[in-house]
């Protein structure tokens, strides 16, 4: 059974007032080698296979996220892209007719919608199997000075 | 063979659609982009890709990433995050909230005293992903096209890209097609 250990927090809420909070405490950082080794170990995969994995699970990112796509690794869940769009940017409105003027007009819009696009960030969905887990997991008491 | 994939894209750029939305109060139309894929990859697809790219076969590729995915699942539902160089790493988060069977809301799970705050505070637990600096850079510096202005279509085979004769969609290919 997954578990995680609960620290406790101060923090200031919406109505200004200092208030402490639970946590889910993080423990280390699994590097690539942690990780590998972990699936070699618990899984009937060679080092080869574990390689692989990994491997194509980072050159997939540079292959089709960044280049626009959004792809379902299998077995984790979909990866895609949003972003952010401040609409006080964009000042125009687009043009339904068909003169060059409107034409000239249309572009400017697209342009000025294009440039309202901040904060592009990757949105990753994980499969249901994990949601589900994560629903599951223990939590651990643990005493943390919130002041540390 | 080689396997192809059909992807519509314009390589390095990322493709957005504008939408709009009325505002209620003023009643004006207020426009805003949304980023779109040019396509969306199944989970057959980047296996087979997967697998081509790593010279393996798609059975084996399958099993990989069930194995990959338990592990990443072992590890940051028991609290660590994993990291991916270049690319980011999976950690979880958690949210506070109390039930309020009045109100049938979630309220503020915030305590005056350390004696008050408990575990079942925690209502939610997510698996997330959080991207590396170097990718969020280049996610910020990428050019960005009208989906609907851009029709072009290209073959990727294993990890070159081709661009196809003509404009409109990506020729016919060998193997999973998806436009």
């Amino acid at each position: 059974m997954a578990e995680i250990k609960v620290g406790i927090v101060r923090r200031t809420n919406l109505h200004g007032g200092r208030k402490l909070y639970a946590i889910g405490l993080h423990y280390t950082n699994i590097s690539e080698a942690e990780l590998l080794n972990y699936m070699q170990q618990n899984s009937q995969l060679g080092k080869g296979l574990a390689v692989a994995a990994v491997e194509a699970f980072k050159a997939a990112f540079t292959t089709f996220l960044m280049n626009g796509h959004s792809m379902q690794v299998p077995y984790l869940g979909t990866f895609s892209l949003t972003c952010n769009s401040d609409t006080k940017k964009v000042t125009l409105s687009p043009s339904s007719g068909s003169t060059e003027q409107d034409k000239e007009n249309n572009r400017k819009f697209k342009r000025q919608v294009r440039d309202a696009i901040e904060n592009i960030r990757v949105r990753f969905t994980p499969i249901a199997k994990i949601r589900t887990s994560a629903k599951s997991v223990q939590f651990k008491p643990t005493i943390v000075d919130p002041d540390a | 063979m080689a396997k192809v994939i059909n992807l519509k894209t314009n390589v390095g750029k990322l493709g957005f659609t504008i939408s709009s939305v009325e505002d209620g109060d003023t009643g004006n139309v207020k426009y805003f982009a949304r980023l779109r894929a040019f396509t969306s990859l199944s989970e057959d697809e980047i296996n087979k890709w997967a697998a081509t790219f790593m010279n393996v076969s798609e059975a084996s590729m399958r099993a990989a990433f069930a194995a990959l995915s338990e592990a990443i699942e072992y590890f940051v539902l028991n609290g660590h995050s994993v990291t991916f160089g270049g690319i980011g790493n999976f950690t979880f988060t958690t949210k506070t909230g109390i039930w309020d069977e009045q109100t049938q809301k979630w309220t503020s799970a915030g305590k005056n005293s350390m004696d008050d705050v408990s575990p079942s505070d925690i209502r939610a637990t997510y698996v997330r992903f959080r991207p590396s600096t170097s990718l969020r850079n280049a996610l910020g510096c990428s050019s960005l096209v009208n989906i609907e202005d851009t029709t072009f279509g290209y073959q990727l085979v294993n990890q070159d890209v081709k661009p196809s004769a003509g404009g409109n969609d990506g020729g016919g290919g060998n193997g999973g097609g998806n436009g």
